[in-house]
């Protein structure tokens, strides 16, 4: 352990960075905050070195209290501040674009990179004292963002959100509290903080489990996030759900193989983790069956996600290495392509106005960049190769073999959780499926053809099945034909980039599956 | 059997790549060159392909790994893609590089001025390079990679068309295609995770002692089933072929469909492998569903009235011949299997173009106005006429070969004990009767083509031989359906060597 001011630094420098705010031109906001998250970064990237031979930066503020702000960063903590902040400083490139027909984009910023300093703290913390602090800064500040629009929608979900994430917050303070005075002890980096043979420990694990999973939009309580992430700005919508939910799964992660520790969990608390195991089942597969149902493409969006984040908390529960090390994957590849997707819904509605999939139908001619970023990042979610959702599928999948040969649950479920990956990807395709092949390819009317038809039903004896003219919605419904094309390279870089990054890693995966490896290494020598 | 490490398979594979690359690169500026350009690329991965069989012939196998992520712990499965060209992947590689190359040259004229043409062509190469993939996967990861890579890559050519009933036949060709990806990749995991490798050979160690290998099996079974068109997961056949253009479904129904049953012979014989299957009752009812297949298949074209339509059965009826040689389980019975995924390659190859052929002159394709035909395109219909014989079985064209070889095979596996005298007769029986009723749907549309009177009212209407660039690639695959009659030589001695290495 090293002693370092960086992990420090990483989660002070938005909020010292707002200092100088005041003085940005008012229209340069977004680019302030963009230039913010790529200085931290590269602040991030400065400790990847010492971090990936094995070392753990630390500093310690002693506040006198008995409770100290400890900031800490391990391999863990880097791989999911990287690439949280990696989506943050391309999707507030995206938001200079985005956000310039907005309004209150001072509020949307400060909010904005506080929300930042909330995810750093919570990754790079040392204790739950600290967790808590900076969890709560996320909560608190993230509302703001989902609140940004000010439409009777937005405020509602916005409250919705507020309202549950406070509630969870207050949840995991009991469990935060109950664990110091019991232990004595909230360091982080312990595994196992010695709670074992509490009988206050059920209540405590569940404490952590509802405030965590309210973060993550775990089932039974996610109904916040099919309300809040698509009412945010896109910009937002994608931190929203490539990233912050994921400060959930992380605290679910801490809260099995850190604060209970593994061999204690396998040794006297199956009991807790097979409904963690049948609730992220649940998750994932209702995530899906719901997205099927949505008319709206960020809905679904929003939906699909908290069926992803299944996918993780399943990874973390299956108590076996390649399931962490899936869960972990899957943190990154879902981060790189809802990201992505969420900007891309973002470009349809920016440039077009039109939010809802049955208007999407045809984008492809008209947005063919964009359409192709929707279009790969829609296969690596369904899980198809060579991308890198199908990575992660592949190790969630062969966790749950694992477990099946480990023992520490009955067998059997190693099955279910296999069949219900499959399950997933498969409704996954049910409705990407349409969205994508709708894009590209509308049903096409033309003469010739409605001759072959017209022959076909007179050779087959068939009704005739009248071919349906072309989406002219967009004529209809007053849209912005008029620029409806690619977005300007602002907008489409980043997506661009979230794209390649999608595309790079499935098929040359090593460099995240290594630190996930490694990461999953720690719990299992 | 002796490897050579070799970038060839990977020349090969990235062939078609760089077709696709030329193309998006002179498409803005020659887009009529693109048809050409894909038929030269499809040419080069042919000839790519041809280098190796010096190799093949000599006994050894061609292979190359690319290790994507590798960790030192012990028990990690390393994710690579690696490829290994043995005769069996030589043998259905080059019949499907062959065939995708005359299809494309075809396709030159067959798709000027139609619609989406460099979709069209993008979308062809990506299929084959999904095909070689598979053929040439020396692990299952690699080969769940390229499978997918195929069903999707494929899915853009069944909805060419874009019209309602494409779109319909496209949605339950991608969605069976899916769901079989998703089953096989079940049974692939389980398989890797029991044995801890996923190399085809090395993976199935280990199994036989698994209570899961029935689900492993069907997983496997199902999974290329889809794809192979087996009976009953062949309902994606009839409803996305009418639609097609006809140069790709000669492509999906004369060498995509084998992808399939290559996987089936992966799985029965080196995945699995034979020992494990022994005294199980996996095989028989694989072997009861081909012969079902053969049935069925035949059953339904017969009363089919557009002529993509009934080729599409009789498809069904031809895997099924395929897959009953493979379930035989006795050498002479694989070889059959095998050499009839070259002759129907060939065959149905012809016959799909031939049909397509007439299509683009005449826009006849419903059986009734393809009377007398024959007297307005004489070659095409003799091409036909050819195709149809073979598909019927008789000598000397190829399809007799293959039929010979099927009705010893069952004989022979009577005869080491591999099933019981009745089953044999069975299938003897069924391949009997199917020939006959390709008897009855091939000959009328032949008899009918030569002599029937034309109900057309003017001679523009009746069309004639295409030009010379559409009509050499089906009369090459035509004479092919004769050369492979008379001297079945390459086909027998490498399909007999394959069959030889799988039973000792």
């Amino acid at each position: 352990m090293i002693k370092s001011y960086l992990p420090l630094l990483v989660v002070m420098f938005p909020l010292i960075a707002m200092i100088f705010r005041p003085f940005v031109q008012k229209h340069r906001l977004y680019h302030y905050t963009a230039i913010v998250s790529g200085v931290t970064l590269l602040l991030i990237l400065a400790m990847y070195p010492a971090i990936v031979d094995g070392n753990i930066l630390d500093l310690t503020l002693d506040t006198g209290l008995g409770f100290n702000f400890v900031f800490r960063a391990d391999l863990l903590g880097l791989f999911v501040g990287l690439i949280s902040v990696v989506l943050w400083t391309l999707s507030s490139i995206y938001s200079i674009e985005y956000m310039r027909h907005s309004h209150a984009h001072a509020r949307f910023n400060i909010f904005s990179l506080l929300s930042l300093s909330g995810m750093m703290g919570v990754v790079f913390t040392g204790n739950l004292f600290t967790l808590y602090i900076f969890f709560e800064l996320l909560s608190v500040a993230s509302a703001i963002l989902v609140f940004h629009e000010e439409t009777p929608e937005a405020m509602k979900a916005g409250f919705k959100y507020l309202f549950l994430g406070i509630a969870g917050g207050l949840v995991l303070l009991f469990s935060i509290i109950m664990t110091y005075y019991l232990t004595g002890t909230g360091d982080l980096t312990l595994i196992g903080l010695g709670l074992q043979g509490s009988k206050w420990l059920p209540w405590i694990f569940w404490g952590y489990i509802i405030g965590f999973g309210v973060k993550a939009g775990m089932f039974p309580l996610h109904i916040w996030l099919p309300s809040a992430h698509p009412v945010a700005p896109s910009g937002a919508s994608a931190l929203l759900s490539g990233v912050m939910i994921k400060a959930g799964a992380y605290g679910i992660f801490k809260t099995i193989y850190h604060i209970i520790g593994y061999q204690d969990m396998v040794k006297n608390h199956m009991g807790l983790m097979l409904p963690m195991l049948i609730i992220s089942l649940i998750t994932i597969f209702l995530g899906s069956a719901c997205a099927i149902t949505q008319t709206e493409i960020k809905k679904m969006l929003a939906y699909s996600s908290i069926s992803q984040i299944g996918y993780i908390i399943m990874g973390f529960c299956l108590l076996a290495p390649r399931g962490i090390v899936g869960g972990i994957m899957h943190i990154f590849a879902h981060a790189l392509m809802k990201g992505t997707l969420f900007m891309c819904a973002g470009a349809f509605i920016y440039k077009t106005g039109l939010r809802n999939l049955e208007d999407l139908k045809g984008i492809g001619r008209r947005m063919p960049w964009v359409t192709l970023a929707f279009s790969i990042c829609a296969f690596s979610m369904i899980g198809l190769p060579p991308f890198v959702g199908f990575i992660s599928k592949w190790f969630l999948a062969l966790g749950a073999l694992d477990m099946m040969k480990m023992g520490n649950y009955w067998p059997g479920f190693g099955i279910i959780a296999l069949l219900t990956l499959l399950l997933s990807s498969l409704l996954n395709l049910v409705y990407y499926g349409p969205v994508v092949i709708g894009a590209w390819m509308q049903p096409r009317v033309e003469a010739q053809t409605q001759d072959d038809e017209t022959v076909a039903s007179d050779h087959n004896g068939e009704a005739n099945h009248q071919a349906q003219p072309p989406m002219v919605a967009l004529a209809d419904q007053g849209a912005k034909e008029h620029n409806s094309e690619d977005p300007n390279w602002v907008m489409l870089t980043p997506i661009l980039i979230l794209t390649m990054a999608v595309l790079v890693f499935g098929i040359a995966p090593g460099i995240p599956l290594n630190i996930a490896w490694q990461i999953c290494h720690i719990f299992f020598p | 059997m002796n490897q050579i490490i070799s970038f060839l398979p990977l020349l090969a594979l990235s062939i078609p790549l760089l077709g696709i690359i030329v193309i998006l690169w002179v498409s803005e500026r020659f887009p009529q060159s693109v048809n050409l350009l894909t038929a030269l690329s499809t040419l080069l991965t042919a000839f790519a392909v041809a280098t190796m069989y010096p190799t093949i012939r000599a006994g050894g196998s061609l292979t190359k790994s690319f290790v994507l992520f590798t960790a030192p712990q012990v028990g990690f499965i390393p994710l690579v893609f690696s490829f290994r060209v043995d005769a069996l992947g030589f043998f259905v590689g080059l019949i499907a590089t062959v065939v995708w190359m005359l299809s494309s040259f075809f396709a030159i004229e067959f798709m000027r001025k139609k619609h989406a043409q460099i979709r069209y062509d993008i979308f062809s190469l990506l299929t084959l390079i999904g095909m070689l993939g598979v053929v040439f996967a020396a692990d299952l990861f690699t080969l769940y990679v390229f499978f997918e890579l195929l069903s999707v890559a494929s899915l853009v050519l069944v909805i060419h068309e874009q019209t309602q009933e494409a779109m319909r036949g496209g949605v339950i060709y991608i969605f069976m295609g899916i769901c079989g990806g998703l089953i096989l990749l079940m049974s692939i995991l389980l398989t890797c995770s029991i044995s801890g490798s996923t190399d085809i050979v090395a993976a199935g160690a280990g199994l036989k002692e698994s209570r899961l290998l029935p689900l492993i099996f069907w997983g496997y079974i199902l999974g290329f089933g889809v794809k192979a068109g087996i009976f009953p997961l062949h309902f994606w056949m009839p409803s996305a072929y009418p639609q097609t253009p006809t140069c790709a479904v000669a492509l999906s129904s004369g060498v995509m469909i084998k992808a399939g049953a290559y996987g089936i012979i992966r799985t029965i014989y080196s995945i699995i492998g034979l020992d494990a299957l022994r005294g199980r009752w996996l095989v028989p009812i694989l072997l009861v569903a081909a012969l079902v297949s053969i049935f069925v298949g035949s059953a339904a074209a017969i009363n089919q009235k557009d002529i993509k339509k009934l080729l599409g059965y009789s498809s069904v009826s031809q895997i099924g011949y395929i897959i009953l040689g493979l379930t035989l389980l006795s050498p002479l019975g694989l070889t059959a299997g095998i050499v009839h995924i070259f002759n129907h390659a060939i065959i149905k190859a012809t016959l799909f173009l031939c049909a397509g052929a007439i299509f683009h002159q005449s826009g006849k394709r419903y059986l009734d106005e393809l009377k007398g035909i024959g007297k307005s395109m004489p070659l095409i219909t003799a091409c036909f006429t050819m195709a149809a014989l073979s598909m019927i079985g008789l000598p000397p064209f190829n399809g007799f070969i293959s039929k010979w070889f099927l009705a010893a095979g069952a004989l022979d596996a009577v005869k080491i004990g591999s099933y019981h005298l009745g089953v044999g007769i069975l299938a003897v029986g069924t391949l009997i009767v199917s020939s006959f009723m390709n008897l009855i749907y091939y000959g009328p549309i032949v008899y009918n083509a030569w002599f029937g009177t034309q109900t057309y009212p003017s001679k523009d209407e009746a069309g004639q031989d295409p030009k010379p660039v559409m009509m050499i690639p089906v009369l090459l695959l035509a004479l092919g359906t004769v050369i492979f009659g008379i001297f079945p030589g390459f086909p027998l001695s490498i399909a007999w060597r394959i069959s030889q290495f799988y039973f000792h």
